[in-house]
């Protein structure tokens, strides 16, 4: 126990003096980081939710992020409403197709080998991408807003402002998620089920229901979260998988059901991602740091269980 | 009942073999059309075995197009700058590949379940990004040209090109169906501890399948790019190479040789023609293959076929 | 209370249970056997764990043949599982909490009833705040017993609550049960009939998914049989 708390002090202490450092050398760098840490957690946390009381590993999560955000844009285009008013509509729908995604297919492997329910979610995913660049093809889409443009000066430094909307947004989804699973009824009922599904089953959860929700949840928070991305990015069909790779790293980084951790290894990520591509001719490589950190997390989880 | 089934096993491979020569060799005698879908077969045909023979272990990877992607390079540009000749930048393709998986096997082969399989469902987008950032040698963005196409684009040569890996395909599979191979990779697919207790160097092993499974999907990726005389890094490494060998391989059914040879017949010629009608978007099938399989018969075509003929044997 | 009539259940194509028929009244039962006799599988199909073939399960007359789990617990009947199968990541007074919040006639009142448990139980009440996983395998066994108490049920079943425990430990138990008995009708599989004959009023003998004896405890602890092969004399 001890060992591990050392560690994470010296962890954390290399954490804080490269931060230091990097604000020394470009001080946009870091706050490009932490914007970007801030899309980062948001999309993880919902499929850390899931993992952690369903213990699978939805591999569909980006395309439903893509989805919502299609949706959004649909419904703002054609309602000629701003994207966060179509978002009232987005996120339930979201809720909807979770528990249809949930009720169709995760809940026939929910008991099967790990195997079968990697690759049903992965076909699951490539339905959901197929689907849409069948229905609006794979060309890109984008809403201009004006306010997504606000910047900031600093000294000499200035800054677009608005993607601090998505640490908001982050804080938002890990609070909420929070106080769901600690003081809520339903919420303790999943956090048993994630902790033994048998033993909640034996006290009179509804486990199947509990997985159905919670499925359902994290959807609808896809819901949100697609169409805040929606706001600032553009959109195409295979725009989330990127999202559910990184998502999974970062959930991997922070140790299953550890929620709060994925803030740090957000942090992590975004900044060495925005480091990298801040070097010149370096912005092509940064989508290669979350695979060298995946390797590198992993490597030393699965070192220090067999040691 | 044993004799019964052994002869019955027996007429039934005689059936399949006889079936099989004439599917075939059925595409060389009906022309250059049925030779082009012959060839589409056979390389989803060659990727989902070799999908399938790594899976025996457990391991499930998402790297085929990865890999087919990195043979298709390793192919151009042999020719490009070595002026190889196409038939041998096969062979340098299938070596590069191996060696490039031998590399990355003896990191990520540590990992297990889901995190080996997300590890390689990165690979191929690290490839691409790779491939894509390294101007100079690979033409970046917008790929590399050949002078010509394999065999002057031959069909009939290229489609007998195709049909020897596809049989070296099979028999490679089959290799990894019988004997010591087979062995140690469905103990360790069962149960790692058991496997390691019983002193099968797992390690060894996985990394043997990993790198022979690699080179096979690189080969075909070689031989696709020679055929067709480029690459880019977009058409390369695309999603299509994953999500169309997985497809083929679940719909005949995982866990055999068979399987996905069946599976890619069926499904590969049928693809052909879905094609022609919706030519975007047609993937959604594959997606759709995958979801229904896996809930309705995971055992896939072979599974219902063999649990029927038990049934009739019973009977 | 809750009466069995003639049920089966089978794995597949191994039958495990075979027509077998028992009651529990508003007392204590025992259900003894070898291992592999099929007490857990009867338990568990009792609870809604194990399909049932035939036959029927009553609790007051009211059929709850093939209901869902969470719905038996529901209606009154709790389980203490052979596994333990507690959340070992929560404290002790959140397994303990949570199992109440699952029963909506127990949720009311949780408190008075975690009041009631850790006076039956005083370790946990010391442990209220440490996480289950850190607690020895007694302590865990009282605090399975203690979560099942929480959900207020009319039945309690145990699987071999003394599996694993130090003959102190299950001497300690059998007297709680002994005193409990006396508010809840209680069905205990176990393979220790030397101490849960003390506990118990009446008994079943249950071999290969049968019953092959039964008898108040006296008649038990006389019967040749089981003298012989569980009693060790
Ligand atoms: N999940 C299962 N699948 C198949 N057979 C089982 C299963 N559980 C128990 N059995 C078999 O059923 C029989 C009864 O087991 P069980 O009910 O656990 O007995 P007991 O609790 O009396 O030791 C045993 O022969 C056991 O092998
Ligand atoms: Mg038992």
């Amino acid at each position: 126990m001890s060992k591990t708390l050392r560690l994470q002090i010296i962890l954390g202490g290399c954490v804080v003096v490269a931060a230091v450092l990097i604000f020394l050398w470009k001080p946009t760098v870091l706050i490009y980081g932490v914007q970007r840490a801030g899309l980062y957690a948001a999309i993880a946390l919902p499929m850390a939710l899931i993992l952690g009381v369903v213990h699978i590993v939805n591999l569909a999560h980006g395309e439903l992020m893509m989805v919502a955000a299609y949706i959004t844009y649909y419904l703002s285009r054609s309602l000629g409403v701003d994207p966060f008013v179509a978002m009232l509509i987005t996120a339930p729908v979201m809720f909807g197709v979770g528990i249809l995604i949930y009720k169709l297919t995760i809940s026939h492997a929910v008991k099967g080998p790990e195997l079968n329910q990697l690759i049903l979610t992965f076909g699951v995913a490539m339905v959901l991408s197929q689907l849409v660049n069948l229905l609006t093809t794979s060309q890109t889409r984008k809403i201009s807003l004006d306010y997504v443009t606000a910047s900031a000066t600093i000294g000499e430094t200035s800054f677009g402002t608005y993607n601090f909307l998505f640490v908001g947004l982050a804080a938002a989804v890990l609070i909420g998620l929070q106080l769901f699973l600690k003081r809520t009824r339903l919420g303790q009922a999943a956090t048993a089920v994630g902790q033994n599904p048998n033993g909640a089953e034996i006290i009179g959860i509804d486990v199947q229901r509990t997985y159905t929700i919670v499925v359902a949840i994290a959807a609808g928070l896809m819901g949100i979260i697609g169409t805040f991305f929606l706001t600032k990015f553009s959109i195409f069909p295979a725009v989330g998988g990127a999202y559910t790779m990184k998502s999974f790293c970062l959930v991997a980084m922070a140790g299953i059901g550890n929620l709060p951790m994925i803030v740090v290894s957000s942090l992590i990520l975004a900044v060495a991602e925005s480091s990298i591509q801040a070097i010149p001719g370096g912005s092509g490589w940064a989508p290669l740091v979350f695979f060298a950190l995946i390797i590198l997390v992993i490597m030393t989880r699965s070192f220090r269980r067999s040691s | 009942m044993k004799p019964t089934r052994t002869t019955g096993s027996v007429i039934a491979l005689w059936v399949f073999g006889v079936l099989g020569v004439f599917v075939a060799v059925l595409p060389l005698l009906a022309g250059p059309y049925a030779q082009a879908i012959g060839r589409s077969v056979l390389t989803y045909l060659i990727l989902a075995v070799s999908w399938d023979m790594l899976i025996r272990s457990g391991q499930l990877s998402f790297g085929i197009a990865g890999f087919f992607g990195l043979g298709s390079y390793a192919a151009v540009m042999a020719g490009k700058w070595l002026g190889m000749a196409p038939i041998l930048t096969l062979l340098l393709a299938g070596v590069v590949v191996a060696l490039v998986a031998a590399a990355v096997g003896s990191v990520v082969l540590r990992l297990r379940g889901m995190y080996f399989a997300i590890t390689t469902l990165a690979l191929a987008e690290i490839f691409r990004i790779i491939i894509r950032n390294w101007n100079n040698f690979t033409g970046g963005p917008n790929g590399a040209l050949l002078s010509g196409v394999i065999f002057g684009g031959n069909a009939a040569a290229t489609y007998t090109l195709m049909l020897v890996l596809g049989v070296l395909a099979i028999a490679a599979s089959e290799w990894f169906e019988h004997g010591k191979m087979h062995f140690a990779l469905t103990a360790i697919r069962n149960n790692e501890v058991v496997a390691k207790s019983s002193g099968i160097n797992i390690y060894r092993y996985l990394l043997i399948a990993f790198v022979i499974t690699s080179a096979m999907q690189g080969v075909v990726g070689a031989s696709y790019a020679q055929q067709f005389g480029f690459v880019t890094p977009e058409s390369s490494f695309h999603m299509n190479y994953t999500l169309i060998p997985l497809a083929l391989a679940l719909f005949g059914g995982m866990y055999t040789s068979w399987g996905p040879v069946v599976g890619a017949v069926i499904l590969g010629v049928l693809g052909e023609y879905l094609k022609l009608y919706i030519p975007y978007g047609h993937l959604i099938v594959y997606g759709l293959i995958i979801v229904l399989v896996l809930l309705l018969m995971p055992k896939g075509i072979v599974g219902l076929v063999r649990a029927r003929m038990r049934e009739v044997s019973h009977d | 209370m809750l009466k069995i009539d003639s049920i089966s259940c089978s794995y597949g194509r191994l039958g495990v249970i075979h027509d077998l028929s028992m009651e529990v009244g508003a007392e204590s039962v025992g259900l003894f056997g070898p291992n592999g006799a099929g007490k857990t599988t009867l338990v568990n199909a009792i609870f809604g764990m194990v399909p049932v073939k035939s036959g029927t399960i009553t609790l007051d007359g009211q059929d709850i043949t093939g209901k869902p789990t969470h719905e038996i617990v529901r209606s009154g009947v709790a389980l203490v599982p052979q596994a333990r199968e507690l959340f070992p990541f929560m404290t002790v007074r959140e397994n303990l909490m949570v199992a109440a919040e699952q029963v909506p006639h127990a949720r009311e009142r949780s408190s008075e009833t975690l009041e009631e448990v850790v006076s039956i139980f005083p370790i946990l009440g010391e442990r209220s705040r440490q996480l289950a996983v850190t607690l020895s395998g007694g302590q865990q066994r009282m605090l399975a017993v203690g979560r099942s108490l929480m959900a207020r049920p009319r039945v309690l079943i145990l699987d071999e609550p003394s599996l694993g425990l130090q003959p102190s430990i299950v001497h300690e138990l059998f007297s709680i049960l002994g005193e409990m008995k006396k508010e809840i009708s209680i069905l205990v599989a176990e393979q220790n009939v030397r101490e849960s004959l003390r506990s118990v009023d009446r008994g079943y003998v249950l071999e290969n998914g049968r019953i092959v004896i039964a008898g108040s405890a006296s008649e038990l602890a006389h019967d040749p049989e089981v003298e012989r092969s569980y009693l060790g004399l």
